[in-house]
């Protein structure tokens, strides 16, 4: 309800809200005025009454004043005779009759009063009458009064005495009745005064709570919305956020929501220039950043020569910081040579015409010279020449060495040439002793070699350059490709020996064969051909992590360290005495390095001049396998056969004929499923198809899994409808089958690969009994797999002499007869030449160890790294290959 | 009359043999060097009529060598023929700066050689 009224009242205009304000205390007023006037006028008619008691009072007291009077001034004419004595009582008789007159007027409203003023009036009129009677016999007498006119003047006396005090009487009952009025209007008139009073506390009252209100709705509705008001205006000033809105709909409102529509657009007008001059910032930080990171260097220059700016750039371009050049003449810093034609230039920039590419020299700060190519122009409004300058050495640099490159180039194809043309035009001029024809001839030949060999090298190098030469990637394994180069260079050279150090296991490298041969050929020449003297080149290659590592050391004249870092680039030859003599293209390192850096790999060398060199060249191992053998979670669920393989009737067809023999037959149709398969449960077999569904196909498969040591042996058969490429298949180590093979062939072939311990006799040696029982117990597949066993080498040689087993597993660190002793025994006895040898051993062989063991032809086992889950495997593989090889 | 002095510098053997056969048929007195350093030692020690110089030449090239000849007084004023195979114009104002005094661009001819060779020293 208030809120409601306050809401009407906000929604009011200032001008009638001024008008209840202005009329509220006003209206108050009026009340409290009218209020008084009514009091008082109450207070008046209450004091008429009063004075209307006294009046009456009055009166009978001068009514009775009158009579005593007249009574006096007749006893006097009476006593006297003299008539001067009645005058008053003459003008008492008018008087009385007008005073009766007036009391009756005043008691005409008190009809008891009248009615008692009555009474008055006659006994007045029985007085007069009386006094008159007195006057009247003394007059008549004539002073001599007769006896009958004497009683009677007694007799009047007498009744005048009584009606006086009869008189008397009733105008003090009069008078007391008026008296008892008087009283109770007295109590009238104070009561009434007493209100007045109060009513004009009220009065004061209402006023003052009028004021009071209306001075609250005019703080409330005006003054405190005005303050908002004032105080939104004062904010917009400051441009800080506003306050809550004013509410209302009158004038006041309307002005807050102007202001607020103000302060809205100055807050878009300030985010939009908080924007502009972020952008403007952004800008001037870009152009400072430019002129800052700009590796040309820019600057200004006065008409007189001097900088006025110098961006960053000179320091690096002229090893001048611009604090140390501005103020300071240009010319001071010009070759003397550039002098002439810098200057003529200025004053032609001066002069207004803008250039660019003057070329000059300066001179840097530690001395050394600079070229910059210019480009410059005059700003007429700033009196100063704005100038770039780009460092132009390097360009200059290229130049050069592209001239230099052209004239070697030139001169490489030319001298061959020279000695062509020049020789061949000797002979057919001049008639030589064949000795010497002969001598021109080979000389002709050898040059038109080298001119070939030239060409031939140049343009290998100028396609791998322009990357057009396409690389063959594909796991290699370099050994062969190492004795293969050292092969080709041994027969047609007597002055060097070589010597091939090749690590135990290699892995695979991811190259291209014929890349890597004409690298390795190249390197080999190198170093014979940079080791006149003679001596040993030795062909290296080792595992570095994920890298294969190549090295070919002479023992020549190597090279000096300055000439080191230009080894690599094109037409490159070490400035020596014997150059000329060694000969060559000075194309074949920088061959190297392109072919090496095309497979990802680096070369580098390392000499002492008259020490030999050495040239290092790696190369990626072909694909990262896990160095472990990851142990199969679960031996139960080993799989015989994985087959990769994407036809189902073909899958069925080999489940159902193998379902007898309880091999456990698993199937894929993705290359990369079975090699996921493979990884966890290491299948006996696998059966492939090469044509397969998924990104791998069977080629890829079969690569896959030569690369990895571990599966190196696994048996493949190929399954295909076609023939295959049957050189590729035995390259990978696979045999295949045509899909259409007699099921009895096929069978036949399966079990060929999966041979059964059954039957077999295992001979374990080993020093330590609970081994040889963990060795025992993990190969104890069937019943009749008989197990020897022997705790050292001369106990196991017996053991063979009396009954040759299948396998021996044999322990390498035995007290007497060691492992290394019975396996040289074994193979120097023609009987036990092919026995099967697993080498199971806790020690870290040396490589000469590993070396030996790999002649005496035994596969060797880690302790550490093969679980004996996977013993199982290793002694069936064993045993197939043997197998096999029978 | 003695033979005159020709000095040949090339670091290859076979193009020295070539100068060398061109010219043995006349009475020359044929000096070879086979870089720039031995030019200047082997020039000092025959004190040649003629130098014919290969450009391209270890330690020393044929414009340096060509300089110092030209520096000392003894030889400022001999012939030298430059064997370039720098065909460039910018190549042959080098080499005139230098002092060079013929050009002859590889491959040349035995006969073309043989016949300025004569011109010079007649």
């Amino acid at each position: 309800m208030i809120e409601q009224l306050f809401r009407f009242w906000f929604k009011l205009p200032i001008r009638s809200k001024g008008t209840v304000v202005i009329a509220l205390p006003i209206l108050c007023l009026a009340i409290a005025i009218g209020i008084s006037i009514l009091l008082n006028r109450r207070v008046e008619l209450a004091e008429q009454e009063v004075q209307h008691t006294q009046e009456v009072r009055l009166y009978s007291e001068q009514i009775l004043r009158l009579l005593t009077d007249s009574e006096t001034g007749v006893r006097g004419y009476l006593l006297t005779g003299n008539a001067e004595f009645l005058s008053p009582y003459y003008s008492a008789r008018k008087e009385l009759l007008d005073l009766l007159d007036q009391l009756e007027a005043l008691s005409q409203e008190n009809p008891d009063q009248l009615t008692r003023l009555q009474a008055i009036s006659e006994q007045v009129d029985l007085r007069l009458i009386l006094l008159q009677r007195n006057i009247a016999l003394l007059q008549s007498s004539n002073g001599d009064l007769t006896l009958s006119a004497d009683r009677e003047r007694l007799e009047t006396l007498i009744r005048g005495k009584y009606t006086m005090d009869a008189l008397r009487n009733n105008l003090k009952e009069f008078i007391d009745v008026e008296e008892t009025q008087l009283a109770k209007r007295q109590q009238t008139l104070d009561q009434e005064r007493a209100l007045s009073r109060a009513a004009l506390w009220l009065a004061g009252g209402i006023g003052i709570v009028g004021g009071l209100g209306a001075n609250y709705l005019y703080t409330v509705s005006i003054v405190r919305r005005i303050h908002g008001l004032q105080r939104n205006a004062l904010l917009v000033a400051a441009g800080e956020p506003l306050s809550e809105p004013i509410s209302g709909e009158d004038e006041i409102n309307r002005l807050d929501r102007a202001l607020y529509a103000t302060a809205d657009q100055i807050s878009q007008k300030q985010t939009w220039l908080q924007t502009a001059n972020l952008q403007i910032a952004e800008a001037a930080r870009k152009e400072k950043a430019l002129l800052d990171n700009s590796l040309d260097v820019i600057c200004s220059i006065d008409g007189d020569g001097r900088f006025v700016e110098v961006s960053p750039a000179s320091f690096k371009i002229w090893g001048y910081l611009p604090s140390e050049l501005i103020g300071r003449f240009y010319t001071e810093f010009v070759v003397p040579d550039d002098m002439k034609k810098t200057q003529a230039i200025a004053a032609e920039i001066i002069a207004g015409k803008p250039i660019s590419g003057f070329e000059n020299c300066y001179i840097c700060k530690d001395g050394s010279r600079v070229d910059i190519v210019w480009s410059a122009s005059w700003s007429a409004t700033e009196q100063l020449m704005f100038c770039v300058g780009r460092n132009n050495t390097e360009r200059k640099e290229v130049e050069r060495m592209k001239n230099e490159f052209v004239s070697t180039v030139s001169h490489e194809l030319r001298t061959p040439l020279t000695s062509l043309r020049g020789f061949s035009e000797i002979l057919l001029r001049k008639s030589c002793s064949p000795e010497k024809q002969r001598q021109y001839l080979t000389i002709i030949q050898s040059e038109s070699k080298r001119l070939t060999n030239l060409i031939n090298d140049f343009l290998d190098l100028q396609r791998i350059e322009s990357g057009r030469q396409n690389y063959d990637f594909a796991p290699l394994d370099l050994v062969p490709l190492l004795y293969e180069t050292v092969a080709l260079f041994t027969g047609a050279n007597e002055l060097h020996s070589f010597r091939v150090e090749v690590a135990d296991f290699l892995p695979e490298v991811k190259a291209d064969g014929d890349r890597i041969r004409q690298v390795l050929s190249n390197l080999v020449s190198n170093a014979i051909k940079y080791s006149p003297e003679g001596g040993e080149v030795v062909i290296s290659a080792v595992q570095q992590e994920a890298l294969v590592r190549v090295s070919i050391t002479d023992q020549g004249i190597g090279i000096a360290p300055e000439a080191m870092t230009r080894l690599f680039t094109k037409f490159y030859r070490v400035d020596n005495a014997n150059t000329r003599k060694i000969g060559g293209t000075g194309l074949g390192l920088a061959l190297v390095k392109e072919i090496i850096e095309a497979h990802d790999g680096q070369v580098w060398v390392e000499s002492e001049l008259g020490q030999g060199s050495t040239f290092f060249v790696t190369l990626p191992q072909a694909i990262q396998v896990p160095r472990t053998i990851i142990s199969s979670s679960q031996p139960s669920e080993a799989i015989d056969i994985l087959l990769v393989e994407d036809d189902t009737a073909f899958t069925e067809l080999l489940r159902e004929q193998f379902a007898h023999t309880g091999l456990h037959i698993v199937s894929t149709s993705f290359a990369e499923q079975a090699l996921e398969l493979i990884q966890q449960y290491l299948p006996r077999l696998i059966l492939l198809d090469i044509l397969l569904p998924g990104e791998m196909d069977g080629w890829d498969f079969l690569i896959a899994l030569r690369v990895s040591r571990r599966l190196l042996s696994l048996p493949v058969i190929v399954v295909t409808i076609t023939e295959p490429n049957v050189r590729g298949l035995a390259f990978k180590g696979a045999e295949y089958l045509p899909k259409t093979i007699d099921p009895e062939l096929f069978q036949q072939a399966i079990e060929y690969y999966l041979p059964q311990l059954s039957g077999k006799i295992l001979l374990v040696v080993d020093d330590d009994p609970n081994f040889r029982q963990q060795v025992i117990e993990s190969l104890q597949t069937s019943a009749d797999v008989r197990f020897i066993e022997a705790e050292n080498g001369q106990e196991a040689l017996e053991c063979i002499r009396q009954q040759l087993p299948d396998l021996l597993i044999l322990d390498l660190l035995m007290p007497q007869v060691d492992g290394f002793e019975v396996l040289r025994q074994l193979r120097s006895d023609r009987k036990t030449l092919t026995l099967p040898v697993l080498v199971m051993t806790g020690a870290d062989l040396t490589l000469a160890e590993k070396a030996y063991l790999k002649r005496g032809l035994a596969t060797l086992v880690s302790k550490q790294s093969v679980g004996m889950e996977d013993l199982i495997q290793i002694v069936e593989q064993t045993l197939e290959v043997v197998g096999r090889q029978e | 009359m003695t033979n005159k002095v020709i000095l040949i510098a090339d670091d290859e053997p076979q193009l020295r043999l070539l100068v060398r056969t061109t010219l043995e048929d006349e009475d020359y007195d044929i000096y070879e060097a086979e870089n720039g350093q031995q030019v200047l030692e082997v020039a000092a020690q025959v004190n040649p009529d003629l130098f014919l110089l290969d450009n391209m030449m270890p330690i020393l090239d044929g414009i340096a060598v060509c300089k110092a000849l030209r520096a000392n007084p003894k030889f400022c004023d001999r012939p030298v023929i430059m064997l370039t195979a720098k065909f460039q114009q910018r190549d042959i104002e080098i080499g005139k700066a230098a002092g060079v005094s013929y050009y002859l661009t590889k491959p040349f001819s035995p006969l073309e050689l043989l016949t300025l060779i004569e011109e010079i020293l007649t």
